[in-house]
């Protein structure tokens, strides 16, 4: 393998690097059975894009379908027959930081899907006549989004939260951008940011390394790296001075109350003792929230994340009310539990189950090549791809000290966004709350 | 391709007590055990006055026992990160279990003791339908849930499994149900007789024999009846219909085209119009994709499958797609003309054989988790077969002939019987409303 370095090694996970172009590559072998799963992951996500093009990594994912040099409709090839002919699983996603293309197929169709994957990371089609039915298919899924209430409110909450940096926005874009982007933007996108030098390949499952690289090498090596540095984004949000609100009215039938902080860095440390907190506040029957919102009979479901980003990030509560059940009891039932971790703390034994959970979760998530390629590629997204395989151990370090520690720091209220959805159609008695919130 | 060949020759079978079967397959998976079961418990088992009896009971079962309440037992799963979970469907009461292979033995014991001892306190209860009368709103608003909810109504008559109540009937019944009521069909019809249970993973077949004895070698025996043949058929050569559902502020429309065949899972021709539907609409490469969203750019998803076709029930025949309101016109002329296209002149070769490799890759694909192989396991159970079935059944797919696939789509789809709903923000012709 001399046209390799060898980077590092974590958890089974052997990291190299293309000498040719600056392609990162990633293998686990994993022989439970005989399928692989390979990925591409690009370091590009919403986080790049700007006014007037919102919406664009994500449509120009969906370009990527459309046909590169071999695989298009004219040789008869089209990605979508080759792959899912052999039985393929295959498909792409775009989040805020990185846009990922993945196939989990039998393990002896491996090399049609790096072969596919190769061609479209420089020679997509990317034809105008492609672009415009494909707008409108992006636009229904937009409005399908749309339909549901939390998907309004989740997109709002991230808008408020989020004034300068492109966090602001959702992954989908706003729906002017989505409908007047240019072919000739998108295009421009592609040809910043797909490169082999701002792509790592991932490859899991049943297969022998030696022979993999040499296949990777083979289909990768002779694309060129950038001719440009890839650019930084580098705008950063400002301080936030103070609370902010807001709400959706829309008819409907049922409420939502949505609570979200402003967490640092995916990289920085105190994001394991947020996911401790985040745990002991909503996962399993003996959490806070469970026995003080859904026992109670006050909400329906609870969600509850605080996803690690490259980029600062949001701790997010959300609670889907029962009916006539008010939006400010619920808000406060919440507000009153984080101030209690705040003044009080929690127990040590919150926290060792905390972390017993996460252990077999963690076991879980190894169970098939597609489900570690998942977690793997949103911790390839934030910039350390070993933030996956270190995740257990630095987990099991924190303490009930550290998440009172970061309960403090993060969860106040200046740093807050809140957001009710009020079904116009709701009879509770939310109305003089609904209007004071409104003030 | 290597075929999936010798899977049952992996798995190993056994009766662990009389109307209890323990079916295992270890899997290169460290540590991890997958468990899946069920009986049946389900809706067919509802009194005539009450929808909601089997979900309620179902959902009660971890809501605390005669010796322990929820939040203990939630307490010694969450302390070692290990799940229970339970649900029903239209025949059977499922669970699944998750846990490390160490914490076997305690989740078994849980697991016995929720589905034989739960305690239906009525204050649980309370909680527990203040949240479903919320999911129930939720799935109110839901264009999706709207479509689907009406074309079963269309499509078969009430009392049959696959007909959905209207909400207010489901949210009146949950509202009036009693924990004494729960109790008591939990007495008639939960018990041993049609328990099944799979493992997949860090499995060890006979320590978990040994545990389910343990566990249920003495529940009761129950002997259930199952609805009589007639209770199965749907409208069959329903004529065609055409509604909407309005639903105000909604941005897409959920549009369902389908209609009732008289074959049940197990019939001859049920696969052959499988995969016919699969040419149809069954995935990105099929007709349906390629030409009303790859190439007009008319919907963000649509496709075509069978479903309600378990346990002898007329399957349904459905295409579904999505569409803003002011392209759904466009969108549904484009999908009827690629299914007219399809009913009237059926497959190709060339298809077949694609989509032959595809769906057979795609089942070899799908056992490669622990809880893949544990679904498709225990599919075959409860659906009678052997075990072998799951090497036999590429086989099948791939022994199909194109004469038996386009006759059975040539005897079944009849355009001039489709059934049409589409739910959104639309007036009672179907255009989108003014303010849309």
């Amino acid at each position: 393998m001399t046209n390799y370095d060898q980077i590092k090694s974590s958890g089974g996970i052997s990291e190299y690097l293309l000498k040719t172009n600056g392609l990162t590559v990633l293998l686990l072998e994993e022989h439970s059975a005989p399928v692989v799963t390979f990925m591409v992951t690009y370091l590009v996500g919403s986080r790049n894009e700007a006014l007037g093009h919102t919406g664009a990594t994500h449509l120009l994912e969906h370009l990527m379908f459309k046909g590169s040099r071999n695989y298009n409709k004219d040789s008869g090839d089209t990605i979508w027959t080759l792959l899912q002919n052999v039985g393929a699983r295959l498909n792409a996603t775009t989040w805020l930081d990185r846009t990922n293309y993945f196939e989990l197929l039998p393990k002896e169709h491996l090399e049609s899907a790096m072969a596919v994957e190769a061609d479209r990371m420089r020679y997509a089609l990317l034809r105008d006549s492609d672009r415009q039915p494909e707008m409108t298919v992006v636009r229904n899924e937009f409005e399908r989004g749309e339909n549901d209430p939390w998907e309004s409110l989740e997109k709002s909450m991230w808008a408020t939260a989020y004034q300068a940096h492109p966090y602001h926005h959702s992954t989908i874009g706003w729906q002017s951008d989505i409908e007047g982007v240019s072919t000739e933007r998108l295009r421009q996108f592609y040809d910043t940011y797909y490169w082999p030098n701002n792509a790592t390949v991932t490859v899991i499952g049943d297969f022998q390394a030696k022979q993999v690289l040499s296949l990777i090498e083979r289909h990768f090596g002779a694309l060129p790296s950038s001719p440009e540095p890839i650019p930084e984004m580098y705008t950063t949000e400002p301080r936030q001075q103070g609370p902010r609100r807001f709400i959706i009215k829309r008819t409907g039938e049922a409420g939502i109350v949505g609570v979200a902080y402003k967490t640092p860095p995916g990289s920085h440390p105190d994001n394991y003792p947020l996911a401790v907190l985040n745990n002991l506040l909503s996962s399993g029957k003996t959490s806070r929230f469970y026995r003080l919102l859904i026992d109670s009979g006050l909400a329906t479901n609870l969600q509850v994340a605080n996803h690690p980003f490259r980029d600062n990030g949001l701790f997010m509560i959300y609670a889907f009310l029962t009916p006539d059940t008010g939006h400010e009891q619920v808000e406060n039932l919440i507000l009153e539990t984080l101030e209690q971790v705040r003044r009080e703390g929690v127990e040590d034994q919150e926290v060792a189950r905390a972390q017993a959970m996460a252990k077999a979760e963690v076991a879980f998530s190894r169970d098939g090549s597609y489900s570690i390629a998942s977690a793997l590629n949103e911790s390839i997204a934030l910039g350390d791809w070993t933030y996956y395989t270190t995740y257990l151990e630095r987990l099991t370090e924190v303490t009930a000290t550290d998440v009172q520690r970061v309960a403090r720091l993060y969860l106040e209220e200046d740093q807050s966004t809140t957001g009710w959805f009020v079904p116009l159609a709701d009879n509770s008695d939310d109305g003089e709350a609904v209007m004071e919130a409104a003030k | 391709m290597s075929a999936p060949t010798g899977l049952a020759d992996r798995m190993t079978s056994g009766e662990v007590a009389p109307g209890l079967r323990l079916v295992t397959m270890p899997m290169g998976v460290p540590e991890v055990l997958t468990i899946y079961g069920s009986l049946y418990g389900g809706e067919v088992f509802n009194s005539s006055d009450n929808c909601a009896l089997s979900d309620v009971t179902a959902a009660m079962l971890d809501k605390g026992t005669r010796q322990r309440d929820k939040f203990a037992i939630s307490g010694l799963l969450e302390s070692v990160g290990a799940h229970i979970s339970f649900s029903s469907d239209d025949y059977r009461v499922n669970f699944s279990a998750r846990c490390l292979r160490e914490h076997m033995p305690l989740v078994l014991e849980l697991l016995a003791e929720q589905l034989r001892e739960p305690a239906f306190e009525e204050a649980d209860l309370e909680s527990l339908k203040k949240r479903m009368l919320g999911n129930l709103l939720r799935d109110q608003e839901s264009t999706h849930e709207q479509a689907q909810l009406r074309f079963s109504q269309l499509a078969y008559p009430e009392g049959h499994p696959n007909y959905t109540p209207p909400f207010d009937r489901q949210k009146a019944d949950v509202e009036r149900l009693t924990g004494a009521q729960l109790a008591e069909f939990h007495d008639r019809y939960y018990g041993r007789g049609s328990l099944l249970v799979v493992a997949t993973g860090d499995v060890d077949h006979s320590q978990l024999a040994e545990a389910l004895l343990s566990g249920f070698g003495d529940w009761r025996p129950v002997q259930l009846d199952l609805p009589p043949k007639d209770r199965l058929r749907g409208h069959r050569g329903h004529p065609a219909v055409q509604e909407v559902v309005a639903l105000p502020d909604k941005t897409s429309v959920d549009l369902i085209l389908g209609l009732v065949t008289p074959i049940h899972r197990e019939h001859p021709d049920f696969l052959p119009l499988y995969v016919g539907s699969y040419i149809l609409g069954g995935n990105f490469a099929a007709r349906l994709m390629t030409t009303v969203r790859d190439e007009a750019g008319l919907t963000y998803g649509i496709g075509t499958g069978l479903g309600g076709a378990g346990e002898g029930k007329d399957a349904f025949w459905i295409t579904s797609g999505t569409f803003a309101p002011a392209l759904l016109e466009a969108g549904r002329a484009a999908t009827m003309e690629q299914i007219t296209r399809w009913a009237e002149s059926g497959v190709t070769a060339k298809e077949l054989a694609a989509k032959k490799t595809t769906i057979t890759g795609t089942f070899q694909v799908g056992l490669a988790t622990t809880r893949g192989m544990a679904a498709a396991m225990l599919d075959v159970l409860e659906r009678g077969l052997e075990l072998d079935y799951l090497d036999e059944y590429p086989q099948e797919i791939m022994g199909l002939k194109l004469a038996a696939v386009n006759r059975a789509i040539s005897k079944y789809i009849r355009t001039e019987n489709l059934l049409a709903v589409a739910a959104g923000s639309l007036d009672d012709q179907g255009q989108p409303l003014k303010e849309q």
